[in-house]
């Protein structure tokens, strides 16, 4: 009987002595269910369970191993072709490795060892094509639009609305919103539902990348382009190559390079530093920021050009204070994710804990309420959790901080610290939000670290 | 002394192919009595036919097990007709090595059916 990991291996060889050898060696492993074939009609007429490897004679009557090989990917694309031949003849075998074949394999002394070594590493690999098509359709999963857009407020329900159209066509996307009100989200749950879900979801933070590396993160570099780079890396808009491109916080990307930027969206083409050849990409653009980039336009930080470039459909994200009971689906959503991932057993919110949470304002928006709500997951000691159990952010974590008592250094460093939490570390926002330079902002975590 | 090139078969090949399987040992012994007499008969009636690409693909069929058994001899004999007919311009050349193979061939399997069961 076929089990669960057993891989199916068919033997096409019309030598009935080498056929009768193969499948001897292959069945010295149970995991494997062995079938021989003398000739490609026999093959092609067989209509059992398709062969997870198929071992290939490369002289056959009738028909030559490529054109065999050729149908065999034809009606089993997913199969993998091991070339069995009795000729050293490496053009042949560079040829048929083009073609699709996984390996290529001279009848000599060898042929145990070899073919046994072969069959192992694509089973490897197939274990891991395997765990990745199943972490992909995971990930599809999470961001599937019932499950990552929640809330029925006429605010929400206006940018479902936007991000139903995004998903049906490739258009670019800008998302704007306050931190924290779920922009990345909202950029992956576009991209995985739309007709690029199974290519890459590549994003990239702006605002965490140094004005002199931009432009090598997002379009690579060659080896020996400038000191330190090794190797050929390629960048991200290639990495993103048929997928999607999330440039996140792009408000704050530096302005001498918004025109290569804008040139890459122009031409549909990058180029590498150190490269003078130019490399077509194709790759849906979502753009996210916290600024108002038509107010960026007008104070001459933010080109007009790339600004219309990347004029799309508009997304809004509305700050959770002005969703209304969204905060109640939303924390309920959370408290079962939070207990599912963590095998404890299910909670609910008194109707206490609910009037806190809907009276609380929630500047830190979706993701503080996340933090909140599963904080209080661990500290709730019954199955209800209480108004006294969630702590929220703001008096009572300023009352808390008072009684620690700490020189004004260390609270300073507390400051600090919040306020790069709550605006995903982008110092330069952090710095005007505090009125401060950003040299004193990474003099004090030099110190901090 | 004789030497291995000298000795008509080798079955250590073989039987570390068969990982102590000593049935599949007479099994492929038995094949291999079988293919390489009826690929010689086939190699011997197409050079009759001067079909050389016949008697170019038999001869490449048959010699590959010859390797795994120890027969170096008429392996050697069998790559050579293989390329001759190929070839096609030495039908007097191929004939005595067809001829060699015949004598080498009927040697080998009078020695290997005496190590089957019953002498089959």
């Amino acid at each position: 009987m076929k089990r669960e990991d057993s891989l199916i291996i068919h033997v096409i060889e019309d030598n009935e002595w080498y056929n009768r050898l193969l499948i001897h060696t292959l069945s010295l492993n149970p995991d494997y269910v062995i079938r021989g074939f003398h000739s490609p009609m026999e093959y092609f007429n067989y209509k059992g369970e398709p062969a997870n490897i198929i071992t290939l004679d490369y002289r056959l009557p009738n028909m030559n191993g490529n054109q065999v090989l050729q149908r065999i990917k034809e009606i089993n694309p997913d199969a993998e072709v091991i070339i069995i031949s009795e000729q050293d003849d490496i053009n042949t075998a560079v040829e048929l490795l083009k073609s699709g074949a996984y390996d290529y394999i001279v009848k000599e002394k060898e042929i145990r060892d070899r073919l046994l070594s072969t069959v192992n590493n694509i089973k490897k690999s197939s274990t891991l094509k395997t765990r990745i098509s199943l972490l992909e359709k995971e990930v599809q999963k999470k961001y599937d639009f019932q499950s990552s857009i929640i809330g029925t407020s006429p605010a929400i329900e206006s940018t479902n609305e936007l991000i139903q159209k995004a998903i049906q066509v490739s258009i670019t996307v800008t998302i704007t919103g306050e931190t924290g009100t779920g922009k990345e989200v909202a950029a992956k749950t576009i991209h995985y539902n739309s007709a690029r879900k199974n290519k890459p979801f590549v994003a990239v933070n702006l605002s965490a990348i140094p004005a002199d590396l931009i432009e090598s993160e997002l379009f690579g570099h060659e080896k020996g382009a400038f000191t330190g780079a090794s190797a050929r890396r390629i960048g991200k808009f290639e990495e993103a190559d048929g997928g999607t491109l999330f440039l996140d916080e792009i408000g704050e990307m530096d302005i001498q390079f918004q025109a290569k930027l804008l040139r890459a969206l122009q031409e549909k083409e990058i180029v590498r530093i150190g490269s003078n050849t130019p490399v077509k990409v194709d790759c849906r653009i979502i753009a996210a920021t916290h600024r108002n980039l038509q107010h960026e336009v007008s104070a001459g930080k933010f080109r007009e050009d790339l600004f219309y470039r990347l004029y799309g459909i508009s997304i809004e994200l509305p700050p959770l204070r002005e969703r209304g009971k969204d905060v109640l689906l939303l924390a309920k959503h959370f408290i079962e994710t939070f207990c599912h991932e963590n095998a404890i057993p299910h909670k609910s919110l008194s109707e206490e804990a609910q009037k806190k949470l809907l009276s609380h304002s929630f500047p830190g928006n979706v993701r503080e309420l996340k933090s909140v709500v599963e904080l209080a997951v661990v500290m709730s000691t019954g199955q209800e959790i209480q108004a006294s159990e969630i702590n929220l952010n703001g008096m009572d974590v300023l009352n808390s901080l008072m009684n620690e008592e700490l020189t004004m250094k260390d609270y300073e460093y507390q400051i600090l610290k919040a306020y790069l939490r709550k605006y995903d570390d982008n110092i330069k926002l952090v710095a005007q939000k505090l009125d401060i330079g950003q040299s004193t902002i990474y003099r004090m975590l030099k110190k901090l670290r | 002394m004789e030497n291995d090139a000298d000795k008509a078969f080798n079955l250590d090949e073989l039987e570390r192919l068969s990982e102590g399987d000593e049935k599949f040992v007479t099994e492929m012994i038995g094949i291999f009595i079988n293919t390489t007499q009826s690929g010689l008969d086939e190699i011997e009636q197409s050079l009759k036919k001067e079909d050389f690409k016949v008697v170019s693909a038999y001869a490449h069929k048959i010699a590959t097990p010859c390797l795994h058994m120890g027969a170096l001899n008429l392996h050697a004999v069998l790559k050579k007709i293989e390329q001759t007919a190929d070839q096609t311009t030495h039908r007097a050349h191929l004939e005595k090595l067809v001829s060699e193979a015949r004598i080498l061939t009927d040697k080998l399997i009078l020695d290997l059916k005496k190590l089957l069961p019953d002498n089959q």
